[in-house]
């Protein structure tokens, strides 16, 4: 009996423990910034509107939240189920295509930067959320700045993927005159 | 103290260390890599009805990776995977710059 209330003591410690963890890695600290350089009509309307602010930004984090599955679904399906598939079936055919090979390897990269451009800006935007801009506008704004700079980087990668697609059919288009 | 009862009294300690150490590297981890931002199983990120019901619906097709290659067999992949391309072109503008400009959020110019 008493062997049975230790283990049921250890396993409630153990889950407790474990909850205490898992809070305190959820809630990410906001960052002191420098003394803003921003208006004084800026930073006082960005404490005016925090609320809807905050809104807005939640919204959008779980639309490009969306369209990142969408678009990165159909990536992995031009790589896996056309781009591969085809210049294997080139090589395998003994028909020379370095310039698709190419293509192809740019086609990864891209996807990767995509990846890895998506984490950072998702990332700074759960950071900016998480700052309360009714007490920290300037924080809030200086934040801002960051979240748009890496959601440019992800804007370009699909500007650069869209582009290398376009040049990859351009390319198996003109297989057809080796044929 | 009993030696059993000390004995269990270790091992149940031990057990709680490690747990709590595994389960802190892990949701480090989880965390540091990314991933998280990635997982669409968390609340408030969960996809919806319609977007499973397309991903069901939707044949996805394969080309396949061996065979002879004609013309044809280059037409027939130039026309799916321009619907590829037609698909992706669905979202005008992805991550675009106005969704965080100071319009759209309603702020004053900072310039």
């Amino acid at each position: 009996m008493k062997k049975t209330a230790l283990t049921f003591y250890y396993i409630m410690l153990t889950l407790f423990c474990q909850a205490i963890i898992f809070v305190a890695l959820a809630h990410a600290l906001p960052e002191s910034a420098p003394a803003g350089s921003r208006s004084e009509t800026r930073t006082e309307a960005i404490s005016r509107y925090c609320e809807s602010l905050t809104l807005s930004l939640k919204s959008l984090q779980q639309k490009d939240s969306r369209i990142r599955v969408y678009l990165g679904r159909h990536y992995e399906s031009i790589l896996n189920n056309f781009v591969i598939p085809l210049n294997v079936r080139l090589v395998k055919n003994d028909i020379p295509a370095s310039d698709l090979a190419k293509v192809q390897s740019a086609i990864s990269a891209a996807k990767t930067n995509f990846s890895l451009h998506f984490i950072d800006y998702q990332k700074s935007l759960e950071d900016l959320i998480a700052i309360d801009c009714k007490l920290h506008p300037a924080d809030f704004d200086q934040k801002l700045r960051t979240v748009r700079q890496n959601r440019q980087a992800v804007s370009l990668d699909t500007k650069e993927l869209e582009r290398l697609f376009s040049e990859y059919l351009n390319f198996a288009e003109a297989i057809k005159e080796k044929l | 103290m009993t030696a059993g009862g000390k004995n269990l009294l270790i091992l149940g300690l031990s057990a709680i260390v490690i747990s709590v150490i595994a389960s802190s590297v892990s949701l480090l981890l989880y965390h540091n890599s990314g991933d998280i931002y990635l997982d669409r199983s968390r609340p408030g990120f969960l996809p919806d009805k319609s977007e499973i019901d397309d991903r069901r619906a939707g044949e996805e097709y394969h080309f396949p990776d061996s065979g002879p290659l004609t013309k044809e067999t280059i037409n027939t992949y130039s026309d799916h995977l321009t619907a590829e391309f037609e698909a992706l072109q669905k979202i005008e503008k992805p991550f675009d710059e106005s969704a965080l400009s100071d319009e759209t959020l309603g702020l004053p110019s900072s310039n």
